[in-house]
């Protein structure tokens, strides 16, 4: 495999989508290549900070809830 | 030993088999992660909330009327319309009037959080205001990658297929999205101390 490692395939291989021969090629060299692993250090801090979540107000769900309700078949009572 | 996680694409079977806790289940799932990827696009919670219903409302009619043919891929296909009506809101910019408490905060930021102290709701809601702020200032096309790989969690693929880009195109968006970042952040520490 070729030595010279993107910062494409260095994002691949921090989200788990490179190849595999590209993740253990990474893997073997990751301690000699300290670039590399500053900049994986670097995306992991940042993600971190970012990493937030938001929930829709519990209306918002009520309603999708029920609009899902009024397509399914009513169970006749009579 | 955990139980397998039941499919999406089962899911969604057994909601148009009439089993309405399957579509709960499939909501639930999946909220967090397109509602937050819808505010940090549009950044304004009001306009989310409307996105996310249109949105759902949009997945509920298509699964009924037999339209849907992606089987686990819910969630691409979900972030889907859910980036084409933010894409959408953000051009026409179409705001409900803004309702607010009686200090003139927003009153959603006060609801759904009560086991958090008051001192606690605030820093979160300052901090992630400021995050969302600070990924508004991206290029559009640097947030959209940014939003889809790391809120929505699509892969790399998947993006590329949602906003008819090359692939590489979208990892280089997110490599200049990171850099552009960091500097922002860099800024603000300087700014602060």
């Amino acid at each position: 495999m070729n030595t010279a490692i993107t910062h494409s395939e260095l994002i691949l291989y921090y989200y788990n989508e490179c190849s595999a021969e590209c993740k253990a090629f990474i893997d073997n060299n990751l301690a000699s290549n300290p670039s590399w692993s500053a900049y994986l250090e670097q995306m992991a801090e940042l993600f971190h900070e970012f990493d937030f979540a938001e929930w829709p107000h519990p209306t918002t769900s009520s309603i999708i809830l029920e609009e899902s309700l009024s397509f399914l078949p009513t169970v006749s009572h009579d | 030993m955990d139980a397998p996680m039941i499919t999406d694409g089962v899911l969604i079977q057994r909601y148009i088999a009439g089993n309405q806790a399957a579509f709960e289940t499939l909501l639930k799932r999946h909220k967090a992660r397109i509602f937050t990827s819808i505010y940090v696009l549009v950044n304004d919670r009001y306009l989310a909330e409307d996105i996310f219903q249109e949105v759902f409302i949009k997945v509920v009619q298509s699964v009924n009327a037999g339209k849907y043919n992606h089987e686990d891929k819910f969630l691409p296909w979900a972030m889907r319309i859910a980036r084409n009506l933010s894409i959408d809101h953000i051009r026409s910019r179409k705001r409900m009037p803004m309702v607010t408490d009686s200090e003139g905060g927003d009153i959603f930021d006060n609801i759904g959080l009560f086991e958090k102290s008051p001192e606690q709701l605030r820093i979160e809601k300052d901090k992630n205001a400021h995050l969302r702020s600070l990924i508004w200032k991206l290029p559009e096309e640097q947030r959209e990658v940014l939003v889809l790989r790391h809120y929505a969690d699509l892969s790399f693929k998947e993006i590329a297929a949602l906003t008819n880009s090359n692939l590489n195109t979208c990892i280089g968006r997110m490599h200049y999205a990171v850099l552009n970042l960091r500097k922002m952040m860099q800024k603000n520490a300087v700014a602060v101390k």
